[in-house]
């Protein structure tokens, strides 16, 4: 009874839809969170008869016969449109206006790539993420600073009492040819891989990077009403595929019924 | 033997046979780019007029066998839904995408795309899409990517090139091969006229629940009678040997 192992493939694939769902909604309201979505493509065919066989010597079976086998969840897409923009007034809250990343240096020295922009001092008065991971390149604030700006090219610009502002680093954007094959890393960063192809970097507003705009958080891209819409589906999928096994749990027992 | 535990036999396997269409269409009924099988039944005859007593019989209401022959898949557009993906490409007519495989040219009708390392336009396997000139490939800094109704790529104003869209002259002779992808093994695929791109979109799978649904229980329902004449068949066989012994 195949049917019920078909049918069992198609109860996987709408959990793993469910499970992306949730995954989603739970971060309705993460800055910089991007959405994904599972792509399904049908698996192999068992072919019972082949199309264009001999029927006769001069004719041939117009069509085959194929039975499918299911289907299998083929990638996340993680879908890079850009969230609202949040007015929040912090001095070091940054949303990027166009495409780009904010590159982060780990522990480990290895570079990641986030659009969260919610920044804040680190102890030693470098500026960091959420994480206390540095924003690379590194930008230092001293330590009596009143105010800092930061222009929509990248530069940083402090101001401390009794002198002119001065620029203390600038903020560099990473662009990948497909950022779609970047892969998640959690904690809303996101690594290279080959992929997503290796990163380029230039300033803000540079080489199709966007602006970066201070006082601004991007929030996430999640729209919940879609969201629920595509919950509904997948919950009743798989009711649906559930029927196929009570189908094939039918026709087991009128097997039984045959020789009772 | 009486051929009617044959007959039924034969179509208790139909049936199954049957049963695992319709799991594979329900299994698929969120697969974008999906198009349904539809299986048929057919009657075996007994090669009619070859002599024996059946020739006397009308050979249409006395089939011998019964099987699940003329399978197809159903090619009827899919809806069309919107998702707001620049990437995501619906076509709304009879054309099919191309997309370049090792194995030679194959045919979706699955709108995804995807960009691989170097720019270039794929499919989730990594196939490349075929264009009307060369590699389709973004540049480095595209920004705003737009593709027109006629499946032209643009990318920040400049023209990319044009995605390759393709009729069928005989759908029945695609063979699925998975992935929602079909081999052409009959005439060759030409030029598609009338059929429109649009991009931010996905087609559905044209699967339609209610009608499988209503299939299911059809099968369900013709299994169970059908086992009740086997099961009827063999007690009146077993009645027999015991009066005869």
């Amino acid at each position: 009874m195949r049917a019920m192992y078909t049918a069992a493939t198609g109860m996987d694939a709408q959990t793993i839809r469910i499970d992306t769902v949730a995954n989603n909604l739970a971060n309705a309201n993460t800055a910089g969170f991007k959405k994904s979505q599972v792509d399904f493509a049908d698996l192999m065919y068992i072919v019972m008869r082949r199309p264009g066989g001999s029927q006769t010597e001069a004719t041939q079976t117009p069509t085959g016969l194929e039975v499918g086998t299911g289907v299998s969840p083929v990638s996340t897409l993680r879908i890079f449109t850009e969230g609202a923009i949040a007015n929040t007034e912090g001095e070091l809250d940054m949303a990027i206006m166009g495409d780009g990343f904010f590159q982060v240096e780990t522990p480990t020295g290895e570079t990641k790539y986030t659009r969260d922009g919610n920044f804040r001092i680190g102890p030693d008065g470098i500026v960091v993420t959420s994480q206390g991971y540095p924003l690379y390149p590194r930008v230092s604030i001293p330590t009596d600073t009143t105010s800092i700006a930061v222009g929509s090219d990248g530069t940083v610009t402090v101001t401390t009492p009794g002198s002119d502002p001065t620029q203390v680093g600038t903020i560099e954007l990473a662009k990948f040819t497909n950022p779609a094959g970047l892969s998640s890393e959690g904690g809303n960063l996101f690594a290279e891989t080959v992929a997503s192809g290796p990163a380029t970097t230039a300033a803000p507003g540079q080489q199709g990077l966007g602006e970066v705009k201070q006082g601004y958080l991007e929030m996430s891209n999640v729209d919940v009403v879609t969201e629920l819409v595509d919950l509904i589906i997948a919950q009743r999928t798989y009711e649906l595929n559930s029927k196929v096994v009570k189908a094939g749990d039918r026709i087991l027992q009128a097997i039984n019924y045959i020789v009772s | 033997m009486d051929g009617t535990v044959y007959l039924t036999g034969s179509r208790l396997d139909g049936l199954a046979q049957n049963l695992d269409i319709i799991a594979s269409n329900l299994a698929n009924a969120n697969t974008p780019g999906y198009k349904r099988t539809v299986g048929g039944f057919q009657a075996v005859l007994d090669a009619v007029g070859t002599g024996g007593t059946r020739a006397a019989w009308p050979a249409a209401v006395l089939p011998d066998w019964m099987e699940l022959d003329t399978g197809h898949t159903d090619f009827q557009q899919g809806p069309i839904r919107r998702t707001g993906r620049p990437l995501d490409l619906a076509i709304q007519g009879d054309a099919f995408f191309e997309v370049e495989t090792a194995a030679g040219p194959r045919y979706t009708r699955k709108g995804r795309l995807h960009l691989n390392a170097q720019g270039e336009l794929t499919d989730g396997s990594g196939n490349r899409f075929a264009s009307d000139s060369g590699a389709l490939r973004l540049p480095e800094e595209a920004e705003d990517v737009a593709v027109s109704l006629d499946g032209t790529v643009t990318a920040g104003g400049e023209e990319v090139g044009r995605i390759r869209l393709v009729e069928i002259p005989d759908l029945d002779a695609l063979v699925s091969e998975g992935s929602c992808t079909f081999r052409n093994d009959g005439a060759a695929a030409r030029e598609a006229v009338g059929s429109r791109v649009i991009q931010g979109s996905v087609e559905e799978s044209n699967v339609s629940p209610v009608h499988e649904m209503v299939a299911l229980v059809n099968v369900m329902r013709a299994y169970e009678s059908n086992a009740r004449i086997l099961h009827r068949t063999d007690s009146l066989t077993g009645r027999l040997i015991q009066t005869a012994a």
